[in-house]
């Protein structure tokens, strides 16, 4: 396992210098023996991964593998294509009213309130995908996020709050967009900024 | 009974049989690239999704971090402290790309990817969690000292090749198998109704993923349907391709139009294409890189010429 030519190349020169870190990381008998087992154990993990994971892992996993996973191995979740994408669209923006009664609104993106993106970013899109839709998972994120929000904003109009405002555009049965040409049905979600830690509407 | 010595020959022999490290070589140039073009598309959100300033809560990063919360980002909340934490992973992704202090700077590249996840888990896509994956993997892999500045710097001696241990590839196929494999058998254990019946390509088209979602879609129900068929076939496929020395180049060629496909058809994953892409390198043989080197040489010979 050092670093000079062993095996396989009868062209190659050796390369005579070996004080190179590059070759492998453990150059020693007892190094190699712990290296072997460390790829035996990890391709076991990887081949064992390939079965579906159970749908709890994450969150009272087996505290030992858990810790494998976390510094070494990963998660191991492939989905690939997500799950089905049914979301067509996704706007979020803080609104609220004026003194005189007007609608204001401010972009949703911190710092500076900038707009959400538009094409859709994928970051942008699952952070407030998962922030927002995702009940438990989001909810310890959606509250500081609302909180901070909310600290943040010019105050209101008389009476008035701000609201995390939430537009989802819902893909449609495709014999329904055949009938009649809509892509999405929209459903908007409203978070009162007044009440971060409440449940999504 | 056989003697211990004769079972371990076995993953021995799997393992620790030379290849030639011009792959890994490849592998590490593979990886800094993608890993270098994935800071430098995170550069410009870092404030939103790294600083304290942003979207994601560094308290609820750590209250959700399971078991414990790993993160640079823990000693660097600031906006100042995010940009420098970048700066220095772009020098050591360089570092690793060019070969210099190349195991120092992949410890670092994977403190980075470990860091990154861990301070903002809510943005993070499939690619992330494939350069998070490999970015272990080259850790304790050869790193392939024969195409580095330093090997360039010393010559036709320092650039000859050596045989080095083949296991961290072997653990990089093994992982990229898990990948596919793993979306195949999610599909088989818990099955979905649109895979099933060839509809999800027509889904996706019109999902906010499209680049160009719209009634034209319908228009291709038929192609759509045999779209997802052949998506979940070469899913399937690829693997098993990349693993047989005969047919490696077919599972490259299938791999690069499926990503490719996505890329062209999706917005904004064209990460996903290259991090995936990325993975092949790894499957790659000692004639292949050999063909490289020849290519290459031919090309800069009229160069030194000139």
């Amino acid at each position: 396992m050092s670093g000079t030519n062993q095996g396989g190349e009868e062209n190659a020169p050796d390369r005579v210098d070996s004080a190179d870190d590059g070759a492998a990381p453990v150059k020693n008998r007892y190094g190699k023996a712990l290296l072997l087992a460390f790829c035996c154990w990890h391709a076991v993990f990887l081949i064992v991964s390939i079965a579906p994971a159970p749908p709890s892992r994450g969150k009272h996993g087996n505290p030992v593998l858990d810790f494998y996973r976390l510094l070494f191995g990963g998660v191991q979740q492939w989905n690939m294509f997500d799950t089905i994408p049914v979301l067509h669209s996704l706007d979020v923006r803080f609104e609220s009213k004026d003194a005189t009664g007007a609608k204001i609104a401010r972009g949703c993106v911190l710092p500076g309130f900038k707009p959400y993106p538009k094409p859709d970013s994928a970051r942008y899109f699952v952070l407030l995908g998962r922030m927002v839709m995702f009940g438990d998972k989001g909810n310890r994120y959606r509250e500081a996020y609302l909180r901070k929000a909310a600290g943040l904003l010019p105050a209101a109009g008389d009476g008035e709050s701000w609201s995390l405002v939430v537009d989802e555009g819902y893909t449609r049965n495709l014999f329904h967009i055949r009938r009649d040409g809509h892509m999405a049905m929209p459903v908007t979600h409203t978070f009162d900024l007044n009440h971060p830690d409440a449940s999504p509407p | 009974m056989l003697p211990i010595s004769r079972w371990l020959e076995l993953p021995a022999g799997l393992f620790f049989k030379r290849e030639d490290e011009r792959i890994h070589a490849l592998v590490r140039i593979a990886f800094a690239f993608v890993a270098l073009l994935n800071l430098i598309f995170l550069w410009p959100d870092r404030q939103v999704f790294f600083s304290e300033a942003g979207m994601v809560d560094a308290g609820a990063a750590v209250s959700e971090a399971r078991p414990f919360y790993f993160s640079v980002f823990a000693f660097a909340p600031g906006g100042i402290a995010v940009s420098g934490v970048m700066l220095v992973t772009a020098l050591a992704l360089v570092m690793l790309l060019l070969g210099v202090q190349a195991r120092l700077a992949a410890l670092w590249v994977f403190i980075w990817h470990l860091s990154y996840m861990a301070r903002s888990p809510l943005v993070l896509g499939g690619w992330d969690l494939v350069l998070r994956c490999f970015s272990f993997l080259v850790l304790v892999s050869p790193l392939g000292l024969c195409w580095t500045l330093p090997a360039l710097k010393r010559g036709a001696r320092g650039m000859a090749p050596s045989g080095v241990p083949r296991y961290g590839l072997i653990l990089m196929r093994l992982q990229l198998t898990v990948i596919y494999w793993q979306a195949v058998s999610a599909r088989i254990f818990h099955p979905d109704p649109y895979w099933k019946n060839g509809e999800f390509l027509s889904y996706f088209m019109f999902s906010h993923h499209a680049r160009w979602p719209g009634p034209w879609v319908l228009q291709y129900g038929s192609f759509m349907v045999l779209g997802t068929y052949a998506v979940q076939f070469a899913e399937a496929a690829i693997p098993a391709l990349l693993w047989i020395k005969k047919t490696r180049w077919w599972g490259v060629l299938m791999g690069t139009a499926l990503h490719g496909g996505i890329c062209v058809f999706a917005y904004d994953l064209g990460m996903f294409c290259l991090s995936m892409m990325m993975t092949f390198v790894a499957f790659l043989r000692k004639e292949d890189v050999e063909g490289l080197e020849r290519w290459v040489r031919e090309r800069r010979k009229p160069t030194v010429r000139g």
